[in-house]
């Protein structure tokens, strides 16, 4: 499910690897992938996604941002925690559209991830929402 | 004392509730052992050979008698009637259980204590001087920014799943008490041309497997400019520390194969976007500087020193324990107490209740109701009147807390070793029992002088043994326990690594092998005045080799 400004909401997004790119649909790739088929993307006329896995160079997308309208970070384990600086270094570059994180994180880091700038969440379905509220309003106040 | 604000209040009575919701959603498996792991371990919960083990913070190693005696009581009520201190100035409890860990956390946030990022992949307890505020060599007291450092660290969102722990040290004195060199970030007061302080900038020190000296990164940074180097060099480290290999992940390993110019320019480079957003203004300062409180010291005070020269003649051992026990202190008329956790038949650093009971009521009776810990894992009473000296000593000896080694042979840091965690290699314990017999005659422990001895059960070094002037480590060879031993490191202002002395020693042989290595020092050193470390330095450890492997 994916979880988007406080609420459970529709997955507009088809996140592409090797598959041939549809003509129809909001589509996200691998960086690589991503950078080499820019142009087909523009030409779509569509929104345009890009996946971040923690050990890609992400600046490599930084002359790129005004033609992303989705930058997805991935988890491929909980523990990974390069990705928090590539949403918080996305922000200070200016990206303003949505960052989103998929992967094997937990609700409870749901809540440092928004204070880094991720603004949506694709989460397992069984996971109840009352977690992901308490996570998210876990604390009312910060130092930083 | 620092004295928290209701922000500060706020957030550990938070944080309990977060890990209480974890611990629950772990018991009634909606997080897998796997998931709950990180979360706990930064929260300070290890799960041991025996059971869990939970560390508590006590930042820079300054505390309430308040909170000595709530630890008193939790180890009472949650555990068995003991805690240990840590090298981190961090107390430990071996036996609490998991279901409980929820409400002792509560417990600990009502006397403003916590167990948050004292272990996990993110920054940890800041550690200090154990003699800030009363050191006659300071510069500045550091502990002001050793809190600015752990407000700014508490729950940080981008550094909270590092590639490894860190550790960040602070110094304000001439003289390093704070082991700043074997950090991941040293920090040490220093004055510029102009007479103003600022810290000079060490990185990328560390112990454990492969211990490394840190490196000098920035000279001279102004204060106000503290916060935004370090995220610089946090931010940095996120992104390019090793993740491969969780034994090449700590920040010294990058250094060492950047380099540390390289690695000076990306921090640099960082550093230049983001200092002039997080600038650490007077204000930030004082709100914090105001919230600590500070003895109020008698001025002119007159030291009856009759009495104590009389108290000295009829009880020798009181003389013996102010030599050997009390430092000199900024203030005219008071002493620096070193409460010894280092008695025989006590693993180094074990505390019990009625121990932490005792000096929370004499920190409250005399020395401004403060107590602090040290690295080297004993207790501070940090302003005695020297005309109250008499009466502590006599408490302090009525629990066996009055042993005179401090700084000797017998004050050795020590790991819980394979008596408790399930890292070790080896006892670390049953060895430092074993010494203690060894080293009985005080006389002969003086004759010695300054030695620090540390010892790891495991490469991993908690114990710190690779800045020992000896260093024992703990070694598996074939399912037997053996040891290694090193000499001549230090973790001060001459920091250096011990060099080893020769292959792996068996478990029976390690004291004799000790006694030797003393004895050589004896015979070798040049002069009643020099010591360990410098005559090691001078002859290098041949001497000491032949010796011990001879037979």
């Amino acid at each position: 499910m994916l979880f988007k400004n406080g609420e459970i909401t529709n997955n507009q997004w088809i996140h592409l690897t090797t598959e041939e790119i549809p003509e129809k649909g909001c589509v996200t790739l691998p960086m690589q992938r991503w950078l080499d088929e820019q142009d087909q993307m523009t030409a779509r006329g569509l929104p345009s996604g890009v996946r971040l896995s923690p050990d890609c160079d992400f600046t490599q997308i930084n002359t790129h941002l005004d033609n992303l309208d989705l930058i997805v970070i991935e988890f491929p384990v909980l523990a990974d925690g390069r990705v928090f600086s590539f949403s918080k270094l996305l922000r200070r570059q200016g990206y303003q559209g949505e960052i989103r994180a998929i992967g094997n994180f937990v609700t409870d880091q749901m809540f440092y991830m928004q204070k880094v700038g991720v603004d949506s969440f694709e989460l397992p379905d069984d996971i109840p929402t009352q977690d992901i509220e308490d996570t998210l309003n876990r604390f009312s106040v910060s130092y930083q | 004392m620092y004295q928290y604000d209701t922000l500060d209040q706020t957030i550990i009575n938070e944080r309990v509730a977060e890990f209480r919701d974890q611990t629950r959603r772990f018991l009634n498996g909606q997080l897998s052992e796997d998931q709950f792991r990180p979360l706990r371990l930064m929260n300070g919960l290890y799960i041991q050979r025996y059971a869990p083990m939970l560390r508590i913070d006590v930042p820079y190693g300054l505390m309430s008698s308040t909170q000595m005696r709530k630890l008193a009581q939790i180890s009472r009520d949650y555990d068995k009637n003991y805690a240990h201190v840590t090298t981190r100035q961090n107390f430990q409890l071996n036996w609490p259980k998991l279901e409980r860990v929820p409400d002792l956390l509560d417990e600990l946030s009502s006397v403003q204590m916590h167990a948050i990022q004292s272990s996990g992949n993110c920054i940890r307890n800041t550690t200090s001087d154990p003699f800030a505020g009363v050191a006659e060599d300071e510069i500045e007291d550091p502990r002001i920014f050793c809190e600015i450092i752990r407000q700014w660290s508490t729950l940080h969102p981008e550094f909270m799943y590092l590639p490894r722990k860190f550790k960040i040290a602070v110094s304000g004195s001439e003289r390093d008490r704070a082991a700043t060199k074997v950090h991941d970030i040293g920090l040490r007061v220093v004055k510029n041309s102009q007479g103003e302080t600022g810290f000079e900038v060490l990185v990328g020190g560390g112990l454990g497997r492969t211990p490394v000296i840190g490196q000098m990164i920035r000279p001279y940074l102004e204060k106000q400019h503290l916060l935004s180097y370090l995220e610089a060099i946090l931010r940095v480290y996120n992104l390019y520390g090793r993740r491969d290999n969780k034994y090449k992940a700590r920040i010294k390993i990058l250094v060492r194969e950047t380099g540390i110019d390289t690695f000076r320019q990306q921090v640099e480079e960082e550093w230049l976007h983001i200092k002039g957003d997080l600038l650490l203004t007077d204000a930030m300062v004082n709100r914090v500087a105001k919230r600590f409180s500070t003895p109020d010291y008698e001025s002119n005070l007159t030291v009856d020193e009759q009495a104590l020269e009389t108290h000295k003649t009829e009880h020798s051992a009181f003389k013996t324990w102010m030599e050997h026990n009390t430092l000199p202190h900024k203030q005219s008329g008071y002493r620096i107490v070193i409460v010894s956790l280092k008695a025989p038949g006590i693993a180094p650093g074990d505390i019990n209740d009625q121990q932490m009971e005792l000096v929370a009521d004499l920190a409250d009776q005399y020395s401004y109701g403060e107590l602090r810990t040290t690295h080297r894992q004993n207790l501070v009473l940090a302003d005695v009147k020297q005309n109250d000296l008499f009466a502590v000593w006599q408490q302090l000896d009525t629990q066996q807390l009055a042993t005179p080694n401090y700084s000797t042979t017998n004050d050795m840091i020590c790991c819980p070793g394979l008596d408790f965690c399930s890292l070790a290699n080896a006892s670390s314990i049953t060895i430092t029992k074993q010494l203690f017999e060894l080293l009985d005659d005080m006389d002969y422990v003086y004759d010695l002088g300054d030695i620090k001895l540390n010892m790891s059960g495991c490469m991993n070094g908690c114990g710190h043994h690779s800045v020992g002037h000896i260093g024992i480590l703990g070694v598996d060879k074939k399912g037997e326990e053996w040891y290694q031993i090193t000499l001549g490191g230090s973790s001060e202002n001459d920091a250096r690594l011990g060099d080893r002395l020769g292959p792996a020693i068996a478990k029976d042989e390690v004291v004799n092998s000790i006694s030797t290595i003393l004895d050589t020092y004896l015979q070798q050193r040049a002069s009643n005045e020099e010591s360990f470390l410098d005559t090691v330095k001078r002859t290098g450890i041949q001497p000491f080799k032949e010796n011990v492997y001879a037979v």
